[in-house]
């Protein structure tokens, strides 16, 4: 009986656990505060006033026509379409098991970033409170703003990048500016990222988040050992560099693609992402 | 003579503790040396005491561990399992060192004794710090999924088990991914070398704590390098540090750890795995400096003994000021790799669960947050809450994939 009476208790207490789901309907204030807005993203900080509310957020380019919709009505298509992308995810995902508002919608205070975004840009920035019921914005409780992002400016900058053996060298044009440079699978460039440009942006982005950029660019030439590296027999990488300010890219990006193999690397290729080879 | 009869039995009574129960192999030659089962339950009913528990991480001086309250939920708990009783082969194959060079590393795979196996899990085990509580050397706890039906495939990661004198480069994902990947290639051959494949190609993957970040970065090269091979049915992750820097970045700015056995071994552990070249003496403070190799490399002290050795929480007491600056010339190497070594910097291409108790002081719960963060959008469930501290985590992670697997 001792026995059953835990195995009960313990039951219940798993149970409970588990199923915690509070569904908040009534309006939250959602206490959105922009901290910074750079040329390829924007910064915020959410602390709504009920842990439990369901939020999303979007941001729409000054060219969509999105952008001069009223906020109720942008609300309601920018669920709408998050929702059709979901339910064909779910279609033609096997074994699809996380919930629409998992996967599109936020709770709790969080420090946002809305990155990819294009320099010197009129975006329009839209912060709605989800009814987790209905799986529909909560449309009189609705943040609407305007962020303009920064101007950046590119200047041209070229790399000489070389290999002898596994030593890998880059030499750029102009050896004051500050760089940055890094190399990954080609096949996870393009699935994760689809453009080595976006790549490069996730990079930056991680070292502003951390606050460490300025311990990993480079200045002048530099010299790398391919070797410290364990790189996979006959798969293919790609090289990515290019002048950064501020976290920002402030040349055109350089791109080399090589073949790693234990005989030596093979299949160089450089070109500029705008596809120029070089 | 006579004295060299006690020597041996006492040798022999001290490996019947430390080895319960196991057929040790070879993986990849399926040499087999002996043949050995044992029991999930008792006959009364009550959990295996050989069933290996994680305990208490967090250093909280006079707490009682964990692992009592811990075998009581298990054995009040489960519900009725498929086959009790399960066999174990623990044995060595053919792994790679942190430099990828070839190199013989040693694991646990449990199997139902009789009945079909439905799919290998692959397990990514949790921070341990004595080598007999390495997997091929213990009856571990996650050996209960194997009484569901399933094999159950366990690596000892480099610096335990076979290569117990070596550094283990504890929170390298490369290395520590790479023993449990070669471990899931050795032993799919072996399993059908011994009539027990599995009925499904697709392998699980599932780890708690380090390994539950583990699990991520064997997810990770399994699909980039494996997918043909061992194409991945689900991933199940719990408690784990998947975010290093920003592990760090909250410890630092609290001035504390919950776990402070991990500090000398991620500094050691990555500078080991990433081959950093970096000097002790810039992160530990003196007497930290001159017991962390007795501590941690003799392999002789479980995590909570490491924790009661170093005596303190107070990063201050246990780091040197250089140490725990980011930006300072040494830290800032170590930190550069902690960002590199972070798990979350893929795409899913198969469902996640994924489990974090808000209390765990030990892993931040900071971490399941990022992780949240950066997975927004694909296939993966939350299942965040108030679940306790990190040890009691590990019992409710285990026992919901169980109830979870079909």
């Amino acid at each position: 009986m001792r026995k059953f009476i835990i195995f009960s208790a313990c039951t219940l207490l798993l149970a409970g656990c588990t199923a915690r789901e509070v569904m908040v309907t009534d309006i939250v204030p959602l206490n959105m505060e922009i901290q910074e807005v750079k040329g390829s993203k924007v910064i915020f900080t959410m602390d709504p006033a009920n842990p439990d509310a369901w939020y999303t957020y979007g941001l729409f380019h000054e060219s969509t026509e999105a952008y001069r919709m009223n906020d109720a009505e942008l609300a309601r298509l920018d669920l709408k379409l998050a929702l059709q992308s979901y339910e064909i995810k779910k279609e033609v995902e096997e074994g699809f098991m996380t919930s629409f508002l998992d996967m599109y919608c936020m709770r709790g205070s969080r420090t946002l970033r809305a990155t990819n975004l294009a320099p010197d840009t009129d975006y329009r920035m839209l912060v709605y409170q989800v009814n987790p019921k209905t799986q529909e914005p909560m449309v009189d409780n609705i943040i609407s703003t305007t962020v303009h992002t920064r101007p950046v400016e590119e200047k041209d900058m070229d790399f000489t990048i070389g290999f002898d053996g596994f030593l890998l060298s880059i030499v750029p044009s102009d050896p004051e500016r500050i760089y940055y440079w890094d190399f990954d699978l080609s096949e996870r460039i393009y699935d994760n990222y689809l453009r080595p440009r976006y790549y490069f942006y996730s990079l930056l982005d991680m070292f502003d988040e951390y606050n460490f950029m300025d311990e990993v660019y480079s200045k002048g030439s530099e010299v790398y050992d391919l070797k410290k590296d364990n790189l996979i027999e006959g798969a293919a990488y790609t090289l990515v560099t290019g002048a950064t300010v501020d976290e920002e890219i402030t040349s055109p990006l350089t791109l080399v693609t090589f073949t790693y193999s234990a005989s030596g690397i093979q299949n160089i290729r450089q070109y500029k992402d705008d596809g120029k080879e070089l | 003579m006579k004295r060299l009869k006690y020597c041996l039995l006492l040798c022999l009574g001290l490996a019947a503790c430390h080895h319960p129960e196991v057929e040790y192999v070879d993986f990849d030659t399926f040499q087999v040396l002996s043949v050995k089962s044992s029991d999930f339950f008792m006959e009364d009913g009550s959990l295996n005491p050989e069933v290996a528990l994680m305990g208490d991480t967090e250093y909280e001086p006079g707490t009682k561990v964990a692992s009592t309250q811990a075998a009581t939920l298990v054995r009040d708990m489960l519900g009725v399992v498929n086959s009790n009783k399960l066999i174990h082969m623990a044995g060595t194959y053919n792994g790679h060192d942190t430099d990828g060079s070839p190199l013989k590393l040693s694991g646990k795979l449990v199997v139902p004794a009789k009945g079909p196996v439905k799919n290998l899990i692959l397990v990514s085990h949790y921070t341990i710090g004595a080598n007999y509580e390495c997997p091929s050397e213990t009856f571990p706890l996650e050996a209960m999924l194997a009484a569901k039906g399933y094999a159950v495939a366990i690596a000892d990661y480099i610096g335990f088990g076979f290569t117990a004198g070596r550094i283990h480069p504890y929170m390298h994902t490369e290395s520590t991914a790479r023993a449990v990947v070669d471990f899931g290639l050795a032993v799919k051959p072996y399993l059908k070398h011994i009539g027990r494949e599995p009925e499904s190609n697709e392998v699980i993957l599932f780890g708690y704590s380090q390994g539950g970040s583990t699990t991520l970065a064997v997810m990770d090269m399994i699909q980039d390098e494996y997918g043909q091979e061992l194409p991945i049915k689900m991933t199940y992750c719990g408690g784990g540090p998947y975010d290093l820097a920003a592990t760090f970045d909250v410890s630092m700015e609290q001035g504390l750890t919950g776990i402070p056995c991990a500090i000398p071994m991620i500094v050691q552990g990555v500078n080991e795995g990433e081959k950093l070249g970096l000097n002790m003496a810039d992160f530990f403070k003196p007497y930290l400096l001159e017991n962390y190799n007795e501590w941690i490399n003799s392999k002789q002290y479980t995590v909570s003994q490491i924790n009661q050795n170093i005596g303190t929480k107070d990063l201050h007491d246990i780091m040197t000021d250089e140490g725990r600056n980011k930006y300072s010339r040494t830290t800032a190497k170590l930190y550069s790799a902690l960002l590199q070594n972070s798990t979350l910097n893929f795409i899913p291409f198969s469902p996640i669960y994924m489990f974090h108790s808000r209390q765990d002081q030990t892993v931040p719960f900071i971490n399941a947050l990022k992780a949240e963060q950066y997975f927004k959008g694909f296939n993966v469930f939350y299942d965040f809450g108030d679940y306790g501290a990190h040890a009691m985590g590990c019992i409710r992670f285990v026992l919901t994939v169980y109830k979870d697997l079909p």
